[in-house]
């Protein structure tokens, strides 16, 4: 079970004169059970790979198949069955909150699928219980007096109530503190863990990324520029610097050393392992 | 010099305080950092700075002014700019031009020394090239820069800025942090940045932390920002190059803590010469 990407390629206005290429040529396999990251500059394209990624947007060339099936095809209940398997989270989501209570925002999506009563409370229920908000302290809060951490996970949980079976969300730690930070990243590898989905993560932050994806994809100007696990993509630190991706700082520092350390390993992930590298090379000097 | 004395402060309708005794001295041509987690009362502190929020006890007084007085309101708006996070919530115009204007305009100034003052406004940004371009397709950082600019054309002593990069890449972050060092170095503007990023903080002459209403710790960022224990207590993280430096102590070499990454590098490599 994947979606899957075949040489695809993206154009606005196609045929107008402010034609502008989006996407080309790209080639992306995301499986359930995996966590992929996808890093760009502004203006890479990210976004309207997402856009592909559940149908909202067809391609103008190539196919998107979602569990085998073509969005661009599929039509009536079908389609609205195919796009329930690939939940789409949208920068800031606690934008489109609206509703008076908790309970009725995360409802909303249920409901209208035709879920009542008890089956109702339960899928809500659960979904609150997925992000880490207790079901009893806050489905009858009002979603403007929570906090942003606690907002994003409102809406984020309004779209885990429809159980799809791969989340994709769009900067989902931008303006989260350290600590909100941490507890939605922890959030969505359990979802990853626990529910077996398949999870889409687009990032400015590096650091997010390297430290919970299983793989990264490298997007600039519209095609795919690498693919690789978190430690092949730190190898290439200048290369990320150039298109205006920071590397961690811990990592530059490596990258630093390895003009008196040759042999240094520039790859580790996280502030630990790399203090384990550096304390190697000062022991085998 | 803004004076914070004894404020406290209660939204509305809620039982406990979002602010409790806050006494502060801010001195002209000062680069300050306040950080603190989300719900620390950093948003609120910075509503008060300009008279957006009364408080509820004790007072904020800008170079003489109390913001309890209506009749100052007006003064101190020049006084004292407050940038926000999101730059799409802060551009109204369809020209970069124009949105510079907006202030200067209802402030009433002849046309000529409007024209002047969105160009030297925008120079100082380094948006200048960008004068005809329509704002929404400006990327975040050149967005924050342009908001930036517009605030500048009031010719604040202050600039008030809460989480200015936290909807920014990397590059909007590091375009939007130059750009607010330039100010206070080379324009004397004194600068209180609101931020959860610690690395942020490094740049200022000064660094508060605020948990739970109340400021918690005040000193140089690299008083404040070695402190890794209690900064997690607070809801934040150390700088990683303090916590790197940290793991190689716990490794059992001997390094300052240090903030610079220059500085940590540095300091590695003559470990290996006393090695």
């Amino acid at each position: 079970m994947s979606i899957r990407l075949s040489k695809v390629g993206f154009q606005y206005a196609r045929g107008l004169p402010w034609e502008n290429t989006a996407l080309k040529n790209i080639d992306l396999e995301i499986k359930s059970n995996e966590m992929l990251g996808i890093i760009g500059p502004t203006g890479s394209g990210k976004t309207t790979l997402l856009q592909l990624m559940n149908g909202i947007r067809h391609p103008s060339e190539g196919r998107v198949l979602i569990n085998n099936q073509d969005p661009a095809k599929t039509k009536g209940r079908e389609i609205t069955r195919l796009r329930q398997k690939v939940g789409l989270v949208f920068q800031s989501p606690e934008d489109q909150l609206f509703a008076n209570s908790v309970f009725d925002d995360i409802a909303f999506g249920p409901r209208n699928l035709g879920f009542t009563g008890p089956d109702l409370e339960e899928r809500v229920r659960w979904a609150m219980e997925a992000l880490d908000l207790s079901f009893e302290d806050f489905s009858q809060r009002r979603p403007q007096n929570l906090s942003g951490g606690q907002k994003r996970r409102v809406a984020i949980a309004g779209i885990l109530a429809l159980k799809p079976e791969y989340l994709i969300l769009d900067e989902p730690t931008a303006g989260l503190d350290p600590e909100g930070r941490k507890g939605l990243l922890a959030l969505l590898r359990k979802l990853r863990e626990e529910q077996g989905m398949g999870v889409v993560m687009v990032s400015h932050r590096l650091q997010d990324i390297i430290s919970n994806c299983d793989r990264i994809v490298v997007l600039v100007g519209g095609e795919i520029l690498k693919v690789g696990t978190p430690r092949e993509i730190l190898q290439d630190g200048e290369e990320l610097g150039v298109l205006g991706l920071a590397l961690p700082t811990v990592n530059k520092v490596l990258h630093e050393l390895k003009q008196v350390y040759p042999h240094l390993d520039v790859t580790p992930v996280g502030v630990a392992a790399i203090a384990e590298e550096i304390d190697q090379a000062l022991r085998n000097q | 010099m803004i004076e914070v004395k004894g404020v406290w402060f209660n939204y509305p309708g809620l039982e406990s305080p979002v602010l409790q005794d806050i006494n502060l001295e801010i001195r002209p041509g000062e680069f300050l950092a306040l950080l603190g987690r989300n719900g620390s009362g950093k948003s609120t502190f910075t509503r008060l700075l300009n008279g957006l929020l009364i408080p509820s006890a004790g007072d904020v007084i800008v170079d003489g002014l109390n913001t309890r007085d209506q009749k100052n309101l007006s003064m101190l708006r020049q006084s004292i700019g407050l940038l926000f996070s999101n730059p799409d919530n802060q551009l109204v115009a369809s020209i970069v031009e124009e949105d510079v204007a907006f202030g200067p305009e209802n402030l009433g100034l002849a046309s000529g020394e409007i024209r002047d003052r969105v160009r030297s406004a925008l120079s100082v940004v380094g948006m200048e090239e960008y004068l005809k371009h329509p704002p929404h397709m400006l990327s975040g950082g050149q967005k924050q820069r342009v908001a930036i600019a517009g605030i500048l054309a009031l010719r604040p002593s202050y600039m008030v800025l809460d989480e200015p990069t936290s909807m920014l890449d990397p590059r909007g972050r590091d375009e939007v942090l130059r750009t607010l060092v330039d100010l206070n170095r080379h324009q004397g503007t004194t600068i209180i940045l609101v931020t959860h990023f610690t690395e942020e903080a490094a740049a200022a002459d000064r660094v508060l932390v605020l948990d739970q209403g109340k400021l918690v710790m005040m000193g140089s960022p690299h008083q404040v920002l070695t402190r890794t224990n209690e900064l997690h207590t607070w809801g934040l993280e150390a700088p990683d190059t303090v916590l790197l430096c940290e793991e190689l102590r716990r490794l059992g070499h001997d390094l300052p803590l240090a903030l610079d990454e220059a500085q940590v590098v540095e300091m590695i490599k003559r470990l290996r010469v006393k090695d």
